[in-house]
């Protein structure tokens, strides 16, 4: 742009409007995955492993086979290709064969003519074999006498390990006026995207395989299913249909449906479906991995904070897949946004019998921002200083502070967003001390305030950074008309919407003239998966790169016909303009006429190449590892029933430095739906497994109990509380238009926030989510308060 | 259970009289999809989520719990039934202006849930509407957006009669 995007009024960004993808929504007309027909199609169904350990297996599909319309049975043993998922360390088998490592381990495929009779097939697929005691939990993986799940670089059970050390921390304990040692847990939470996952493959007379369906990543689906069926790339397409929900959900795993789902279409040469119900996508399908953080944190008498020292251990499941850097997103943050003098963090993700965790939204740092903003609070405490003055003394404030892993950020803007939301909730009248009486059943509601700061690194980051590119192709129709391909997905965030937006502000073309294409793997090159917030960076940068060459073009014959020189061509509402003459404008659609008479480009390839990240990962894991954060504050109030002891959720005031909001109205949207993400991690959102949870069921060890919603507890419309969305713009010099990303930040500092305010309701500190009553009601009879 | 037997089902889709051939246990979710009604999704399967809820003479239920053999003669209304791409029924234009589309698979349970709110009351309390979306699980809007639409669209049918249909 030759002007600077403040001094001009803007076409399309900033402004409200109405996402291109919601009109089908609302009629009901959207396809997605589940509403496609195929002639001739048939239908797919997984037989799972019904217990979480057995060696040595043998699978009987003989009995399934016989079942009424079955036409297939397929086991690992026919797949012609790889027979792992293709991933970071690939060790997860698309149908297990050898061992069964987790409860709901797909064993074998049934192709049958309805659904119906491929899901009663595949019940009838039996598996036998030596049962072991599963491991569940992190410590019994280390344990000297568990079972050994995975052997790979690091001691036995150990997916990944990450060291992060600046300074030494031991030097800084002796000084400190108070240090705390603390131990915090997290559980397994569930993405219960609405839509569960589904798939549609089919072969063509040129071999070529197509899959359709549900997914965030649909490069990472092109890998699984070339891999699975031993073709070339080249040969494999793979479409993103309409898409219900992802949170990091249709991240990795939907690599493992369509891979099942394109492998029996080639086995039986018909177009399948492959739709799974909400239970298997339940026990089945990643989760959020449950987390146990030690924390020693000090600071010094003027309230400082002197050094910490962090302990991470996360319960990957089964098999590594996304863990390794799940695990280095969580380690990366997990010293916050404050200035340390020295700093120690080491951490580990470990293997356990249950469902491989993978992304959520948040990616490893809701665990560790639970716990750090949870110790920040009880040091406050100790020190006897307000938890906000605290984190005011001690946050990154400057150019010049440093992350824990030494690296500068500019403009970093906590102080601001902490400013707004404390404002907003008015901390500093009603920010008052606990209530330490008796809890009664009639006494008053007992309220609390309290706060997190949280800061998060967009794009892959230094880990990541191999893939951490972006394609678009951009084509202006003789008809002024625009179609955009791009090669992140639409998953209800509101992508298509944002990629308009940027694509009409750079062609300066009317909004309803850009058409957004879905996801196609044949039409952009890969341009990396659509997951920790970097769509809009991404792809947006790569449609501003198309759309500028286009752009060049327009420019010459805007200049042509205005009869002025092409530098002095200037775009608004109206179209383009001489900015010596600005009260004559022509149209974008008479540019486009003239432009393509006058045979100008009027397509172009972009790309998008993220700025360099650096990480020191074999040494003390110094660098920058992200090229630009979000900086969050959040402020919550509850209120506690002293009857039931239930929290509820009042008012929380959640600020984010955006960059820039393409599209306010929905960038307010992702913070409300993500604050009540965590608000369901925080209060109310668990996954029971027989083994670890007290259970009246005679049922094997590892089997998951609530694996639906009416045992799995989600917010619903009853449940929210007032959520003010507070949105900063400082912008991001290699944003499009300034712009970062917003997807995750607003569920990463609900739960602390939400911890926070129950020590300050009740004074007592609950360390272990979700906070439920029966959390509450234990620690009141400790102390005796009831 | 589902046995082989089959038996003849009628019944009024959105204004027009329809005949199907069902078996006993099948459920109102299935026939309504086989017959092309996709609005009406699966998201459970076990009642919990509303994202297949349908207005059954009227009063949404969710569509996956009815045996296709209890609406002999009944009245059932879907999202098609409700609004087209030229004439967009008031309440879904309200859930379009004001954000409370996200990923769209909730949408339609929802939209019969707050079409059936506001023609029996057309100017509800915040509470009121929040307890006729109580039954439509959301993962991504947090249900603010939603609110503010059925709120934004009150009185629709007070304004628009002709959005009253027969029998409700």
């Amino acid at each position: 742009m030759k002007e600077s995007d403040s001094e001009r009024e803007m076409i399309s960004i900033g402004r409200s409007v109405v996402r291109p993808d919601v009109p089908d929504k609302l009629l009901g007309r959207a396809i997605y995955a589940a509403d496609a027909m195929r002639q001739g199609m048939l239908h797919v169904a997984t037989a799972r492993s019904s217990v979480a350990g057995m060696k040595n297996i043998q699978i009987d599909i003989s009995a399934a086979q016989n079942m009424p319309g079955v036409q297939r049975v397929i086991t690992a043993k026919d797949i012609p290709g790889n027979k792992y998922v293709p991933l970071i360390v690939s060790d997860m088998p698309f149908l297990a064969s050898e061992q069964i490592r987790f409860y709901g381990e797909p064993v074998a495929l049934v192709v049958a003519r309805t659904r119906q009779e491929a899901k009663s097939a595949a019940r009838a697929v039996q598996v036998t074999g030596e049962m072991f005691d599963p491991v569940l939990t992190v410590e019994d993986s280390a344990g000297p006498d568990s079972y050994v799940i995975y052997e790979g670089d690091y001691e036995k059970n150990i997916f990944k390990k990450y060291h992060i050390q600046r300074g030494s921390p031991d030097e800084f304990w002796p000084e400190s006026h108070v240090v705390i040692e603390r131990e915090y847990r997290t559980p397994h939470q569930e993405h219960a995207y609405l839509e569960t996952q589904g798939m549609i493959a089919e072969l063509d007379e040129n071999g070529e395989v197509q899959v359709m369906g549900s997914m965030q990543c649909p490069f990472y689906v092109q890998d699984a299913v070339a891999s699975i069926l031993g073709l070339a790339k080249a040969k494999v397409t793979v479409i993103q249909m309409v898409t219900g929900g992802g949170f990091g959900g249709k991240e990795d795993v939907s690599s493992v449906v369509a891979g099942h789902a394109a492998l029996a279409a080639a086995l039986t040469d018909s177009p399948v479906s492959l739709i799974y119900d909400r239970e298997e996508d339940f026990i089945a399908m990643s989760k959020r991995h449950p987390s146990v953080i030690k924390i020693k944190i000090g600071a010094n008498r003027e309230g400082l904070l002197t050094a910490a020292e962090i302990y991470i251990t996360l319960d990957g499941g089964a098999y590594s897949t996304l863990s390794p850097v799940v695990l280095w997103r969580s380690t990366v943050h997990a010293a916050g946004p404050y200035r340390w003098q020295a700093l120690r963090i080491k951490s580990r993700v470990v293997a356990t019998n249950t469902a491989p965790n993978g992304a959520f939204r948040g990616f490893g740092e809701p665990q560790s921002v639970f716990a750090l903003e949870s110790a920040i609070d009880e040091l406050a405490d100790q020190l006897n200083i307000d938890p906000l003055t605290f984190r005011e003394k001690n946050v990154i404030a400057s150019s010049s502070d440093i992350t824990a892993t030494g690296q500068t950020t500019v403009n970093p803007s906590i102080l601001e967003a902490l400013e707004k939301v404390a404002e907003k909730i008015e901390w500093k009248d009603k920010f008052t001390g606990a209530y330490t009486g008796v809890v009664r059943h009639d006494i008053e509601p007992i309220r609390g305030l309290g706060c997190s700061v949280s800061f998060y690194g967009v794009g892959l980051g230094a880990e990541g950074k191999k893939l951490d590119r972006a394609g678009a192709f951009v084509q202006v129709e003789s008809d002024a008309s625009v179609r955009v391909f791009i090669g992140n997905t639409e998953i209800g965030q509101g992508a298509r919407g944002v990629m308009a937006q940027i694509a009409s502000e750079t062609l300066a073309a009317p909004l309803e003239y850009i058409h957004i294409h879905r996801a196609d793997t044949s039409r952009v090159p890969d341009s990396g998966p659509t997951v920790a917030s970097r769509t809009t960076i991404m792809s947006g940068n790569a449609v501003m790169n198309a759309c500028q060459t286009i752009r060049q073009s327009l420019e010459t014959s805007a200049a042509m016909v205005l009869n002025c020189a092409i530098d002095n061509i200037k775009t608004d509402q109206r179209g383009y303009y001489d900015a010596a003459n600005p009260s004559t404008a022509v149209s974008f659609h008479e540019v486009v006429s003239v432009a393509t008479a006058q045979r100008q480009q009027m397509s172009s390839s972009g790309w998008y190449v993220a700025p360099d990240t650096s990480f020191d990962s074999a040494g003390a894991g110094q660098g920058n590892a992200y090229s630009t954060y979000v900086w969050s504050a959040n402020i919550v109030e509850i209120e506690i029933d002293p009857g039931t002891l239930q929290v509820k959720a009042l008012k929380i005031a959640s600020a984010h430095d955006i960059g820039r909001a393409i599209n306010p109205r929905e960038v307010c949207g992702q913070i409300e739906g993500g604050v009540l993400q965590g608000l369901g991690f925080a209060l109310t959102e668990k996954v029971a497994y027989s083994g670890l949870t007290p259970s009246i069921q005679s049922v094997p060890d590892g089997i998951m109990l609530n694996p639906g919603f009416s045992g799995y507890i989600c917010p619903t419309a009853m449940d929210i509380p007032e959520i003010f969305p507070i949105i900063l713009e400082t912008p991001y010099e290699h944003g499009p238009y300034g712009a970062r990303g917003i997807g995750e930040p607003p569920l990463i500092g609900v739960a602390p926030a939400v911890a926070n305010a129950v020590s300050n309701a009740l004074g007592i500190r609950i360390r272990e989510l979700p906070l439920c009553p029966e959390q509450i009601l234990n620690e009141l009879i400790k102390q005796g308060r009831l | 259970m589902k046995t082989d037997s089959i038996m003849t089902m009628t019944c009024e889709i959105n204004g027009s009289e329809s005949v199907f051939h069902i078996h006993p246990g099948d459920r109102l979710l299935d026939v309504l999809r086989h017959a092309g009604f996709i609005s009406v999704k699966e998201g459970c399967g076990d009642g919990n989520c509303g994202a297949c809820i349908i207005l059954l003479d009227g009063r949404p239920v969710n569509s996956c719990l009815v045996p296709a053999a209890r609406v002999e003669g009944c009245a059932i209304t879907t999202v098609e039934g409700i609004g087209t791409p030229d004439n967009p029924h008031p309440l879904q234009e309200s859930y379009a202006d004001h954000g409370a589309v996200q990923c769209g698979f909730c949408t339609p349970g929802s939209i019969l849930s707050s079409y059936a709110l506001l023609r029996d009351n057309p100017h509800p309390t915040e509470n009121e509407i929040k307890r006729a979306l109580d039954g439509n699980a959301c993962r991504c809007t947090g249900y603010v957006k939603k609110l503010a639409a059925v709120r934004g669209a009150r009185g629709c049918f007070a304004a628009d009669g002709a959005n009253r249909r027969k029998g409700e």
